[in-house]
């Protein structure tokens, strides 16, 4: 499971690159998650422009890590490609998440 | 072809077909050609990733729930046709609980977090992308039928 990740701001942005998560490796995704979110700010993004696919099993370990997050720290979504909105559509939980269309961008350097 | 798929044969071969073992890497490589058939096919993207999400579910559900960490083998059949596809999997493990599908849940999850439910998505996926839902199961054989209708069609000949 290739995740990555950078810390913008109070922001941990993590970014996903596989072009699946699904029954397959959902529960090394929710692993690797439960790792990185040991030390994690109170804002988690994560980057899913490179996910292609996602299934049920998929979902829920997004949802698990989301609520392992909670109370305190929030678990937000971002750069979602078409086959995995119309996933977070039909279950409704376009309605739970909060949905990024892109991720937030690296701060460049300030000129002068 | 393997024996738990041999009566009720529809009227013509399937466009595609994979009998493969019930685990999930299988399910992901079966998942695989079927996404290529469908794109030689000319099938729409959307139409595709459809019929991909339905058939996922499908074939995870056999996976996790008639085989439940055994395995066991996995018919897929797919019939392509201007309208759309339709399927049929057959498995030779434990039937759905009270033989049929679960029903149709509405509404919209709670927002509070520690509600959420973790699973249960996947008939969720099934029913809000396939109809003509119809699931037999019969001694030492479970089979379950569906059609994906196609909402981008190609223009007539």
């Amino acid at each position: 499971m290739q995740i990555t990740t950078r810390t913008n701001g109070d922001t941990l942005v993590v970014q996903v690159h596989e072009s699946r998560i699904d029954a397959a490796v959902a529960i090394q995704f929710k692993d690797t998650m439960r790792g990185l979110i040991e030390a994690a700010p109170a804002r988690l993004v994560l980057d899913l422009s490179r996910v292609e696919f996602i299934d049920s099993s998929g979902l829920g370990a997004i949802v698990a890590v989301m609520k392992l997050l909670a109370p305190d720290r929030s678990l937000e979504l971002a750069g979602l490609t078409p086959a995995v909105a119309k996933v977070f559509r039909l279950t409704h939980m376009n309605r739970v998440f909060t949905i990024h269309e892109n991720p937030p961008q690296a701060r460049c350097p300030s000129a002068g | 072809m393997s024996g738990i798929m041999r009566d009720q044969r529809p009227e013509r071969p399937p466009d595609f077909e994979r009998n493969f073992p019930g685990c999930p890497i299988e399910v992901r490589r079966a998942l695989s050609a079927l996404r290529r058939s469908l794109t030689q096919a000319a099938f729409d993207p959307c139409d595709i990733s459809n019929a991909e999400i339905v058939l996922a579910e499908v074939l995870n559900n056999v996976v996790e729930h008639s085989y439940g960490g055994t395995s066991g083998p996995v018919d897929l059949q797919v019939w392509l046709d201007r309208d759309g596809a339709r399927f049929l999997v057959a498995d030779a493990g434990t039937p759905l609980p009270g033989g049929r599908p679960p029903p149709a849940h509405a509404g919209v999850p709670c927002a509070e977090p520690a509600a959420l439910p973790e699973g249960g998505f996947g008939w969720q996926l099934i029913r809000g992308l396939a109809e003509e839902i119809d699931y037999v199961s019969y001694p030492e054989r479970n089979r379950l039928r569906g059609r994906i209708r196609r909402r981008h069609r190609p223009a007539p000949p």
